[in-house]
């Protein structure tokens, strides 16, 4: 018996709410602690979108260590256009924040396509707001937010059969190109499946046409590059664990444990109608091994969720024997997936950067010259380039650069107790600051107080503290025969 | 009252006298009781319980459902906190027997068969040594599956139980992180069932989903912190790399055999066999599911051993009835009929002597491992007699006695959990305690803040060595009473 306020407009408002709560809330609770741009893909994004403002927008990137090239990325783009109604931060902000919003509406017509009822379109919306791989990708700003924004559009118009919409989704496929490597591949991979999946009867010449235009438009896009230096590799020193990436729960930024019971509980129900969910399972399949390179969650969150509310519908609709029983077991499920994302929104909020990180970065901006390379842990390198804007030894970009070895240099400068080895490595790289931020002395790089390179710190001829507040300490590498003015911060009022 | 709750009352009444009998043979506890003994005392002053602790590590964070506790400083309210914590674990450790015998009469209909199961379940070795006087949160969490297992049973017949059933489902994981037990059993017997055949109730099942959901959500919310920390090893709850082996021991078979008892250990298994294998009964494989599944978790050593142990004693003590009536049936058709009442005479000796008289000595040494009355006095001598605010040395055996009893900060304790670097911090503590290089040991006890050292006899033992060689640095360590075993290092590593 349906419900006299479950009705299409009532559903879809209730979902728009809940995407606008769910989107910025991670940026209302960041605002009394400054406000900041959360992570460090934005402040990369930012980098390169001030470039394009100015102009110079380098084929090399000249802020990290032997001046990797750059592949063509769109988002920066985009970014630089809309900062000329609003500020650069605004819009990292604004952006990735309506890419979500049209992302939920998108999707919510696509399920309506699917002819899926009311109550299943709820229920899976809603599930897919609240998962962290949603929440991240449409808050945080990233070219990510654009390339599932334009998939989702372009399926939608896909979808529909008047060829006028085909012709609609052709540039928006080619769009979705344009936004890094990865997500071109799983674009094309997604219409690939679709392709092996539609029924028979349906025309599948122009999905086909469609197709190798994409494969030739991303081989012209990148093949030049990969000609020239190579495919990217995954440097050995990432492992990623499938587990630990999937799990909102255990760190990551993909999905709450009871969205995942769900999805499996929901492929179990489905696999009755295997062939009517084959274009889900293939995609699942596909994603999970592009797991090994990188973070894809996103694209798995629609699939997740569509089998999460799968399962769910399913224990709603289950003729239960104990009324009770259901009652109290769907209330547990909603608490359960509510105060999982209530939770990630919380801990979202509260990602680096922070004041003491940026102060101490605009700090060291203020002190040091333009060409002083700065040295720290990879994870810190967005926000060295931005903020602080200067060229760092290694970022969280591998490409194109030997992250393997630089990797293994770096580890041997943080754990080397043997100043002349260090020495020699900081001067391979030039090195003149190191930039210690609170995490790294908190097991992200040393696990006790006089390890590595915290130990040689205490040769006082060769560095010198110059800055230290709240746990972030900047040092500068005094090299033989560099004048040293005193700019550190302990002698000063600031 | 019906005589029949009379006989089990009895039984309750017997197991209780006994162990209380033990617990008051010291005034004082097992040295991890003391842990409680501060929550309590602490949610009785307070009325709710601390999670971030000054003194242990030197300050540190703590995760744990804390019903257990609550439920002791509830009759701390109007009685001594010693007391409490003596008699209640007690009472409820005993009342274990009433939800073995109701379990056990679901199963078999046999109030005799039901009888000897209590009582067997009353004195079984591991349980009733482990709960006597540790103030153990286990007297509570064990009884209290089982009586969520009796609820399960009942379910079908009549709904009044479906209430009773949820509350447990919302109490269990608020008492103890293990009441995950209670889901991997549940679901093992589902899995069981459905690949025996076994039709099942559709209500039973659909509690079954249920205190799955609710288990863990709430286990989930407890624990967030940690699984954020450390990820899937929570399960092994930091404990260092080099001490995981003693708490997540290897089963033997003999010492379950022992820790158990023979007699339930023997005939359970035979029980399994008859039902599983030959005569498929519904009940006795929702059993045969949680003992499997605390199996394999012991066997994957995703458990600690105790209770595991504890856990699987249970179910065979229950398992017991069903031998005990399936032997009576099978005995009342043979000419030893007439025998009857000397055979189960000689079962009973049997039991006593296998498993009442171990649980006797087991918990006589339970009493004689716990606080003795020096242990006391050096506490009291070191809260009287050493700056407060400062770190203490010690065993980790003591480390809880000299949290709660000298209110003084130690270096580590035996709760791991929420701890950042615990190699490094244990292998500095064991360091500290067996190194023969003087300028090592200064260097680590200034980079712990450690003032003095207190070289109990638990810690020689725990550690095999008589006294580090440094101590006997006198500028650095001073003993400053023969008597307590207490040093004080007053030196410091200069860094240049």
């Amino acid at each position: 018996m349906k419900h006299k306020y479950l009705t299409e407009f009532n559903v879809f408002f209730v979902v728009l709410i809940f995407t606008l709560i769910a989107l910025s809330a991670p940026h209302v609770m960041r605002l009394n602690k400054g406000s900041l741009l959360i992570g460090d893909e934005p402040y990369y994004n930012e980098r390169i979108a001030s470039e394009v403002q100015s102009g110079e927008v380098l084929k090399y990137d000249r802020f990290v260590y032997s001046n990797p090239p750059r592949t063509f990325n769109l988002y920066p783009f985009m970014l630089a256009k809309l900062s000329r109604f609003f500020s650069l931060d605004f819009a990292s902000k604004l952006i990735p924040f309506l890419f979500g919003l049209f992302s939920l509406i998108f999707f919510y017509l696509i399920l309506t396509d699917l002819k899926l009822d009311l109550e299943y379109k709820l229920a899976t919306s809603l599930i897919l707001i609240s998962t962290p791989a949603f929440i991240y990708t449409f808050t945080v700003s990233g070219a990510m937010a654009a390339a599932v924004f334009l998939d989702l559009c372009g399926f939608y118009l896909f979808l529909r059969k008047s060829p006028l919409y085909f012709i609609l989704a052709v540039p928006v496929f080619i769009a979705a190109m344009f936004f890094g490597f990865l997500n071109a591949v799983i674009t094309i991979i997604l219409l690939a499946a679709f392709i092996l999946v539609r029924p028979k009867k349906q025309d599948y010449i122009k999905p086909l046409a469609l197709l190798i235009a994409l494969t030739a438009l991303l081989t012209m896009l990148y093949l030049p590059v990969y000609l020239k230096y190579g495919l990217p590799q995954k440097p050995e020193f990432i492992q990623i664990s499938a587990i630990k990436t999937l799990v909102s729960d255990f760190g990551s930024n993909g999905f709450s444990l009871f969205a995942l019971l769900l999805a499996f509980a929901g492929i179990v129900i489905t696999w009755k109608n295997k062939y009517k969910f084959v274009f889900g399972y293939l995609v699942i399949l596909a994603l999970l091994l592009l797991l090994y390179f990188s973070d894809v969650s996103i694209y798995l969150s629609f699939i997740i969720s569509i089998l999460a509310g799968s399962a769910f519908m399913a224990l709603f609709r289950m003729k239960w024997e104990v009324e009770q029983i259901k009652t109290l077991t769907i209330f547990i499920l909603i608490l359960g997936l509510f105060f999982s994302s209530l939770s990630y929104i919380d801990r979202l909020s509260s990602f680096q950067p922070d004041k003491d990180t940026i102060n101490s970065l605009k700090w060291l901006n203020r002190v040091s010259k333009p060409e002083e390379v700065v040295f720290s842990h990879h994870s810190n390198g967005f926000w060295i380039q931005a903020i602080a804007e200067r060229p760092v030894v290694m970022d969280k970009h591998f490409s194109y650069v030997d992250a393997d070895q630089l990797y293994a240099d770096s580890r041997s400068i943080f754990t080397g107790r043997n100043l002349n080895a260090t020495k020699s490595l900081l001067d391979k790289y030039d090195i003149t600051y190191i930039f210690i931020s609170k995490n790294m002395k908190s097991g992200l790089v040393w696990t006790k107080e006089d390890q590595g390179l915290l130990f040689l710190f205490r040769d006082k001829e060769t560095f010198k503290r110059i800055y230290s507040r709240n746990g972030t300490e900047i040092w500068r590498y005094l090299q033989t025969n560099t004048a040293v003015q005193d700019t550190s911060l302990d002698n000063r009022n600031i | 009252m019906k005589k029949e709750y009379q006989l089990v009352l009895l039984i309750f009444l017997v197991t209780l006298a006994t162990r209380l009998f033990f617990a008051f043979q010291t005034p004082f506890f097992s040295h991890e009781a003391y842990f409680n003994i501060r929550q309590i005392e602490y949610i009785t002053h307070n009325g709710k319980p601390f999670f971030y602790d000054e003194l242990s590590y030197g300050g540190r964070y703590f995760i744990f459902p804390p019903l257990f506790q609550y439920a002791l400083s509830l009759f701390s309210l109007i009685l001594p906190v010693s007391f409490v914590a003596k008699v209640l674990p007690n009472i409820f450790a005993s009342s274990l027997v009433f939800a073995v015998y109701l379990v056990a009469k679901r199963i078999t209909k046999d109030r005799l068969a039901s009888y000897f199961s209590a009582f067997v379940s009353g004195f079984l070795p591991i349980f009733f040594s482990k709960t006597i006087n540790s103030i153990s949160v286990y007297s509570l969490l064990l009884p209290l599956i089982f009586f969520a297992i009796y609820c399960l049973l009942k379910i079908k017949e009549d709904r009044r139980y479906l209430a009773g059933f949820i509350v447990l489902m919302f109490i269990l994981p608020l008492t103890h992180q293990m009441a995950v037990l209670f889901l991997i059993g549940m679901v093992v017997y589902m899995l069981l069932a459905v690949a025996e055949g076994i039709p099942q109730d559709r209500a039973e099942f659909e509690v079954i989903i249920f205190s799955a959901f609710v288990i863990f959500w709430i286990q989930f919310l407890i624990y967030k912190q940690a699984f954020l920390q450390h990820g899937l090893s929570i399960i092994w709850q930091n404990i260092p790399i080099t001490l995981l082996g003693k708490y997540f021991s290897e089963l033997n078979v003999l010492q379950a055999i022992y820790q158990i008892g023979v007699v339930p250990f023997i005939f359970g298994i035979f029980v399994i066999y008859q039902h599983i294998f030959r005569k498929k009964s519904k009940d006795i494989y929702l059993l045969f599911g949680f003992a499997l599944g605390a199996g394999l978790l012991l066997w994957l050593r995703l458990i600690q051993l105790e209770l595991g142990l504890m856990f699987l004693g249970i179910i065979l003590a229950i398992l017991f009835s069903q031998f005990y009536k399936d032997f009576s049936i099978y005995l009342e058709k043979t000419k030893a009929a007439k025998y009857r009442r000397a055979i189960i005479a000689m079962f009973l000796v049997i039991f006593i002597f296998t498993s009442v008289f171990p649980s006797l000595s087991y918990a006589n040494q339970a009493i004689k491992d716990s606080l003795t009355e020096k242990e006391s006095l050096d506490m009291n001598w070191m809260r009287l007699n050493t700056k407060k605010n400062t770190v203490i040395l010690a065993s980790l055996t003591d480390s809880y006695v000299i949290e709660a009893l000298a209110n003084r900060k130690t270096v580590m304790d035996p709760n791991f959990l929420l701890i950042p670097n615990i190699e490094q911090r244990y292998s500095d503590f064991q360091t500290m305690l067996t190194t023969p290089y003087e300028t090592d040991a200064i260097r680590l006890l200034n980079k712990y803040g450690v003032f003095y050292i207190y070289f109990s006899d638990n810690l020689k033992e725990e550690y095999g060595v008589e006294k580090p060689i440094y101590l006997s640095n006198k500028k650095c360590f001073d003993m400053i009473d023969e008597n307590v075993n207490v040093y004080e290092a007053s030196c410091e590593v200069e860094e240049e």
